[in-house]
């Protein structure tokens, strides 16, 4: 019993791990470049789920089509509200904040108005289970896995080779520099909140599948990216990667030999910890205190 | 290192100046001595006693006060409510009396009224007394910034680059407020840029340099010191 | 200190609200007030925080504490309530003071970060502990206070309108003491601790002292609405201390303004008996509330305040100068 149960715990602490790292990456890219904390983001993941939702079941879109069309047109709609909304917060952290709040609530209200109260549920793509020894993992969990990796995977080789992400990276490390060297802020930051948006829709649109829909589905993902970058850091990559695997894995374990409220509870107390005994987390920079 | 293995002792009554090229370490030493960076080793003895780690707030009170170079004022606030602010830390008389509204405290607003009255006059002020501070010019933000370091009857100001962004006649008309207030007897620290602003005032001069202390002396030393003279190369040719 | 006039209006006004039960003994209407003043008296309590520069999400677990305290005080010690209220309020404090020492010492939305976490963690400890708090469900059948004033002469607070009254002397008495702390030096140090900290803290203002104030009083005042609000309902769970809970109070402060205690008042006399007033339509009343809160932040920064106050300068500026004397 113990033997098979240890590996089951960790395989399904990494599955919940790569959920957290998905949402963790747009979220800290948000915060680290745009200094915004976007309360928000959680109702762009699910804005996601609920596209394809509609994709596939209005428009009898394929899942992988619909994926596409979600990521994009909620790309542009983060695209929009930085342009529009955050724009004139850019110098005000604490307001920004606010009104990232204030369009949660205003997000999560429109999707009841429009999707209703009731759980709904996208079809499943993908079924069967994989055996491997004596554990089984249904094949759409796999996936889900798999997709996120490769979402990782593009998002990291977007930073690092692109033109448009390491400007992006720039301005994360030291915003004067970057403006000093004539990178257009203006430009970027519409972009940089738009690469996130994107990344919270991938997220929900991968992840969609396999729970229900409502609009306020968003709500914990939100919480954990919001736990899992402050462990990683601020604003870093790898930060958001291996945060989001400890607490995955992290809380599996306490999930299974305590139980799920103190696995909750263990997110926060992390967060408590870090932001007052190592701020910077794992990796990020310290502009914490003054 | 930002700073490094630098000492010095400011007499009392003087005016001690401190100047280096950007990056030198002169805003860095400045914010040491005040407490707002906690040094990796060394002491910084005022009257004889050891202050680092002390709060700022304790320092302030016990005669040892600094200016800002960004934030020289309450910008909201008008000239006059500057004053008076400026005064409250030091006559706090506790969280009790304050709640409480004490006599003493009733009565020590008039004190206050003097004190800022006394103050706006001393620097030429008064007449801009209900301006608001963020609107005025930015030579008198300046002197503005000057009074409030004084709201304490401090004996050791510490000034953080106090010329820095003025024209001529505003330059002259704070090194001419700074001599007025070491005449009164209060001991002057200045870190500063201008050349002219530290040869012109200052009794003896530190020179920093990459955070090292690269001279020490008296300003006619320091101008022909050749340590000196190379570190500015290129900086200030009025220096020569 | 208060002109003349602007006191007796206010003695007025307070007098008049002792009278309104009396002229509008309608339960839902009682209902709705008694709301808005526990509302006022978190409001008010975590403006001061706020005018320290520290913005806190917590505020709604400290009414929590307060509330689980004064149930378990009554029902579990049997002390009297009049023992209890203020002892939920100091535990509010106590509470406060001890994390305050770490939690204050970090700046802005980072604050704001570690009160969200910390509040959580209350809700959290609440939600697992099923003995003595009653774990998810929390603690029902809350006896309604017991006041003896003299021995002998024990009032049973039961109906809604000797809850108003309960309630009313507290919020008084709650907006006296803040709006006091806001007029002393106190008051004005917490404004140059908000807007200055390094030029308060280096022109002798002990900010820390002023933040951690600021932040135990806030602690005390929230705990005691929560006693209020546990007897009040007949019921205490961490479902009524939410992080959305503490949201509105944020909300209030910034769509009615932060300057004052007026801000806040305004703000909860609006947002309060708004979603009362549009039961039938629950989503849009969201919405609308998620609008409001960006549209303040947009085009009145200052909240409901500062269009007031804007609207009393153009009125003055309109009246011809009359020679009064002062």
């Amino acid at each position: 019993m113990g033997d098979t149960l240890l590996p089951q715990v960790i395989i399904n602490g990494v599955t919940l791990g790569t959920n957290y790292v998905l949402m963790a990456l747009g979220f800290t890219m948000i915060f680290g470049v745009l200094r915004i904390v976007n309360f928000a983001h959680g109702e762009f993941y699910m804005l996601g789920a609920f596209f394809v939702l509609t994709a596939i079941v209005k428009f009898q879109v394929s899942y992988f089509l619909a994926v596409v069309i979600a990521v994009i047109s909620i790309g542009l709609l983060g695209f929009l509200a930085e342009e529009v909304i955050f724009r004139k917060f850019r110098d005000k952290e604490l307001e920004g904040m606010i009104v990232a709040l204030g369009l949660s609530i205003l997000m999560q209200n429109l999707g009841l108005v429009a999707w209703g109260p009731y759980d709904l549920s996208i079809p499943p793509v993908f079924s069967g289970v994989l055996k491997i020894g004596s554990m089984f993992y249904p094949v759409e969990r796999l996936m889900v896995v798999l997709l996120s990796f490769l979402l990782m995977a593009g998002f990291y080789l977007f930073l690092k080779k692109t033109k448009l992400g390491l400007a992006i990276q720039a301005i994360a490390q030291d915003t004067e520099i970057a403006r000093v060297q004539g990178m257009r802020i203006n430009r970027l930051y519409p972009l940089a909140f738009a690469i996130g948006t994107g990344l919270a829709a991938a997220a929900g649109s991968v992840i969609g599948p396999l729970f229900q829909l409502n609009p306020w589905m968003g709500i914990m993902p939100q919480v954990k990216a919001f736990i899992v970058v402050i462990l990683g850091g601020i604003g870093s990559v790898p930060g958001a990667f291996l945060g989001g695997l400890i607490l995955g894995v992290a809380e599996s374990f306490v999930s299974t030999y305590a139980s799920k409220a103190m696995a909750d509870m263990l997110g926060f107390i992390i967060v408590i910890g870090i932001l007052l005994f190592r701020p910077s987390g794992l990796f990020g920079h310290s502009h914490m205190t003054r | 290192m930002a700073v490094n293995q630098v000492t010095f002792s400011v007499r009392q009554g003087e005016i001690f100046g401190t100047i280096g090229p950007n990056g030198a370490g002169k805003t860095t030493l400045l914010n040491l001595i005040s407490n707002m960076y906690v040094p990796n080793s060394g002491k910084i003895l005022y009257r004889e006693r050891n202050i680092v780690g002390y709060p700022p707030n304790a320092i302030a009170k016990s005669g040892l006060v600094r200016t800002f170079q960004s934030t020289v004022s309450y910008g909201e606030s008008t000239v006059w409510e500057n004053m008076m602010r400026a005064q409250l830390g030091y006559h706090f008389l506790g969280l009790w009396p304050e709640f409480l509204i004490t006599r003493a405290v009733r009565e020590r607003r008039k004190v206050q009224t003097e004190k800022a009255e006394a103050l706006l006059q001393f620097l030429g002020l008064e007449s801009l007394r209900d301006s608001q501070a963020k609107a005025l010019p930015y030579g008198y933000q300046k002197l503005l910034g000057l009074a409030i370091a004084l709201a304490g009857d401090p004996q050791l100001i510490m000034l953080d680059e106090p010329a820095a962004g003025l024209n001529h006649d505003e330059r002259l008309h704070l090194m001419s407020a700074i001599q007025k207030i070491n005449q009164n007897g209060v001991t002057v620290i200045l870190v500063e840029h201008d050349m002219k602003v530290v040869m012109g005032l200052c009794h003896q001069i530190l020179v920093l340099n990459y955070g090292q202390m690269i001279a020490l002396g008296a300003p006619s030393d320091i101008q022909r010191n050749e340590e000196v003279i190379k570190a500015y190369l290129g900086e200030d040719p009025e220096l020569a | 200190m208060i002109p003349q006039g602007k006191t007796y209006a206010i003695l007025a006004l307070s007098i008049f609200l002792f009278f309104i039960p009396i002229l509008w003994p309608d339960e839902f209407y009682l209902n709705v007030i008694i709301s808005t003043y526990l509302q006022i008296i978190l409001a008010v309590s975590l403006n001061m925080i706020i005018k320290t520069g520290k913005l806190s999400i917590a505020h709604a677990a400290f009414m929590g504490i307060g509330g689980y305290t004064s149930a378990l005080a009554v029902m579990r010690l049997g002390l009297p309530y009049l023992l209890a209220l203020p002892l939920s309020g100091l535990m509010g404090a106590c509470i406060a003071i001890l994390v305050g020492r770490l939690l204050l010492k970090l700046q802005g939305v980072y604050f704001v970060l570690v009160t969200f976490a910390f509040g959580e963690v209350i809700r959290l400890f609440f939600v697992n502990l099923v003995e003595p708090f009653g774990g998810p469900t929390g603690i029902i059948n809350i006896p309604p206070p017991k006041i003896t004033v003299f021995p002998g002469t024990t009032f049973t607070i039961l109906s809604k309108v000797s809850y108003y009254y309960l309630v009313l002397l507290v919020m008084l008495i709650t907006l006296f003491l803040i709006q006091r702390i806001y007029q002393s030096s106190i008051g004005k140090a917490m404004d140059c601790t908000r807007e200055t900290e390094h030029l308060a803290e280096f022109t002798g203002i002990n900010t820390f002292q002023q933040k951690m104030f600021a932040f135990a009083a806030g602690g005390f005042f929230a705990g005691l609405a929560g006693s209020l609000f546990a007897h009040y309902y007949r019921y205490i769970s961490p479902e009524s201390f939410t992080f959305w809970e503490s949201v509105n109070l944020i909300v209030i402060n910034v769509v009615g303004g932060m300057g004052g205690i007026t801000g806040p008042i305004l703000g909860s006399i609006f947002l309060v008996p708004l979603p009362e007033f549009l039961r039938g339509f629950v989503e849009y009343q969201r919405v609308l509330y998620g609008l409001i809160l960006i549209l303040t932040l947009w085009f009145m920064p200052a909240g409901m305040l500062g269009v007031l106050n804007k609207i009393l300068d153009w009125m003055k500026a309109r009246k011809p100068r009359k020679e009064a004397s002062t």
